[in-house]
């Protein structure tokens, strides 16, 4: 299983990597629309749709992206986009939360499947916009996700259930603990910090997004917003596992083998990623 | 007198900035979006000009050719250039640039000749680089309405009385003009002006145009030996007997 999931891995980030640092964003943008199309397939099995619908998800997905990169909205300011889909994510991701696992096939199938289309364009068009950005701000923000990733899994595994009694939500993901989030913010915040002398040593032309931050807010607002990133990365995962176990589901498929599928491997980049993109264009 | 032999870095560099529909293309957007990456770009030239000590820089935006592009490009680059115009002026103030719209003015809608003449009186007292954006420019039409503005003022129509009618008599002539996007052609740009400019081709398409590629640019223009018309052996005379001035050269030097 482990060795599994390490070929996996490096063979992800054998085609990733070069994509990722070659001069024209149009390579990866390219290969990260295989990738998206698979989610929209993946997100159309999870909500109990034929094989059929699900691939028509999955080519709905594709044409939605490629249908914004001919309009030309990789390279446009889209503040008033990015702000909707933030306010949507916090408020839809609070009430999915609140409502619990049995809330989720009380909401209409096609809404579902309509809203599951609609983030997963987003987070890409983000993604590719991020990347149009620059090299340096997209891993920033991709870094930051797995940080909090990382940092609560240690947190959690060293200080889990010694503060607080109850679990961050135990009806969805019952692993994880809130010593584990805190944990992950703490690491993010770190990592901020970090980033900004690295750019700041660096004299890099494009910036990461805290140092974007920074310049433009100062470091109040940069700490809040990153720690609200981490917070948002953590609803990302959780609304993901929520869909799965109403699904009754582990993974989102096996295209990935080792990891699951491919929206296992995003989930927490699905909000993270337009709301960068809203903090990077307010 | 500035203008050395064997020159250091060039006073005045002038850009025809090409290359941004093909940049576009090149990458599946529209080529509206490619003019957009050209503003950036040329926002980037500009500090690296200021940064880099260099007097004036003139760039070609936008010919009087350009008219006959796509209804949709041309209305999308006159805005494009609106706004650029009105959101970059506080930044290029704090930059010290002082701007000069360079063209046939005419044409143009009430409200972009407004937002020009406001962007130049804003800059007016400037002291650092000099931008002149060409627009609706054309190397033809500004010898053409110079000498007609010579003829209508009755003076015989000499070089010099040419030279101080172009709409580029407020900086001296180019010394270094860079086309980029790989285009071995001076297309009616400063025709009078560069007559003994440095002619820089380079197959960077101008919205990758960066400071590496200014800095290449500078680089090949200072291995240069600039002779005006005459020897090599005349130029390694002492200055003063050697002055492009005293050939009869027409030699705006600053």
């Amino acid at each position: 299983m482990l060795k599994q999931r390490v070929i996996t891995a490096v063979v992800l980030l054998a085609i990733l990597l070069p994509a990722l640092f070659y001069p024209s964003f149009v390579l990866f943008c390219s290969i990260t629309l295989v990738l998206i199309s698979a989610g929209g397939w993946e997100w159309g099995r999870l909500n109990g749709c034929s094989q059929r619908l699900s691939v028509v998800l999955g080519l709905a997905c594709l044409l939605a992206c490629l249908l914004s990169w001919y309009a030309g909205l990789l390279t446009q300011s889209l503040p008033w986009l990015w702000s909707a889909a933030g306010a949507a994510w916090v408020l839809a991701g609070g009430w999915l939360l609140r409502s619990g696992v049995s809330g989720w096939p009380q909401i209409p199938k096609s809404l579902r499947l309509a809203l599951g289309v609609v983030a997963i364009w987003l987070a890409w068009l983000a993604l590719a916009q991020a990347r149009v950005i620059g090299v340096n701000f997209l891993l920033s923000v991709m870094v930051l996700v797995w940080t909090a990733d990382i940092g609560a899994y240690f947190s959690g595994k060293a200080f889990g259930g010694r503060f607080t009694k109850t679990k961050l939500a135990a009806s969805i993901s019952p692993g994880k603990s809130w010593e584990g989030v805190w944990g992950g913010m703490v690491c993010v915040l770190l990592l901020a910090l970090l980033w900004v002398l690295l750019d700041r040593s660096g004299g890099t032309q494009n910036p990461s997004i805290y140092s974007s931050l920074v310049s433009r807010h100062g470091w109040a607002v940069t700490l809040i917003a990153v720690v609200f990133l981490s917070a948002m990365s953590v609803v990302g995962d959780l609304v993901e596992s929520l869909v799965k176990r109403s699904a009754g589901a582990k993974d989102s498929s096996g295209l990935l083998p080792g990891h699951g599928g491919v929206l296992d491997r995003v989930d927490a980049l699905l909000p993270t990623l337009p709301l960068a993109m809203m903090l990077a264009s307010l | 007198m500035a203008a050395t032999v064997l020159s250091n870095m060039p006073h005045h560099v002038a850009i025809v900035m090409d290359g941004n529909g093909r940049w576009a293309n090149k990458r599946f957007l529209p080529r509206i979006a490619g003019h957009k990456q050209g503003v950036a770009a040329l926002r980037r030239c500009v500090k690296a000009c200021v940064a880099r000590g260099i007097g004036v820089l003139t760039v070609f935006a936008f010919s009087s050719e350009n008219w006959n592009r796509p209804a949709e490009e041309v209305s999308g680059l006159m805005d494009l250039l609106a706004r650029a115009v009105t959101s970059e002026v506080a930044e290029l103030k704090q930059n010290g640039v002082r701007l000069h719209f360079v063209g046939d003015r005419l044409r143009l809608s009430a409200a972009m000749q407004t937002a020009f003449s406001n962007a130049e009186i804003s800059t007016a007292s400037n002291a650092g680089l000099v931008l002149n954006i060409c627009f609706n420019y054309g190397g033809r039409w500004d010898i053409a309405q110079a000498a007609q503005r010579v003829a209508d003022s009755g003076q015989p129509i000499t070089e010099l009385a040419i030279d101080r009618a172009l709409a580029l008599a407020h900086v001296p002539d180019p010394d270094l003009v860079i086309r980029t996007g790989g285009e071995l052609r001076i297309s009616n740009f400063l025709l009078w002006q560069a007559a003994y400019a440095e002619l820089h081709f380079t197959d960077k398409l101008w919205p990758e145009f960066d400071e590496a590629a200014l800095d290449e640019a500078i680089a090949v223009f200072r291995t240069r030996e600039r002779r005006f018309g005459q020897t090599s052996a005349q130029l390694s005379l002492p200055p003063e007997s050697t002055t492009p001035a005293e050939t009869g050269q027409n030699m705006k030097v600053g």
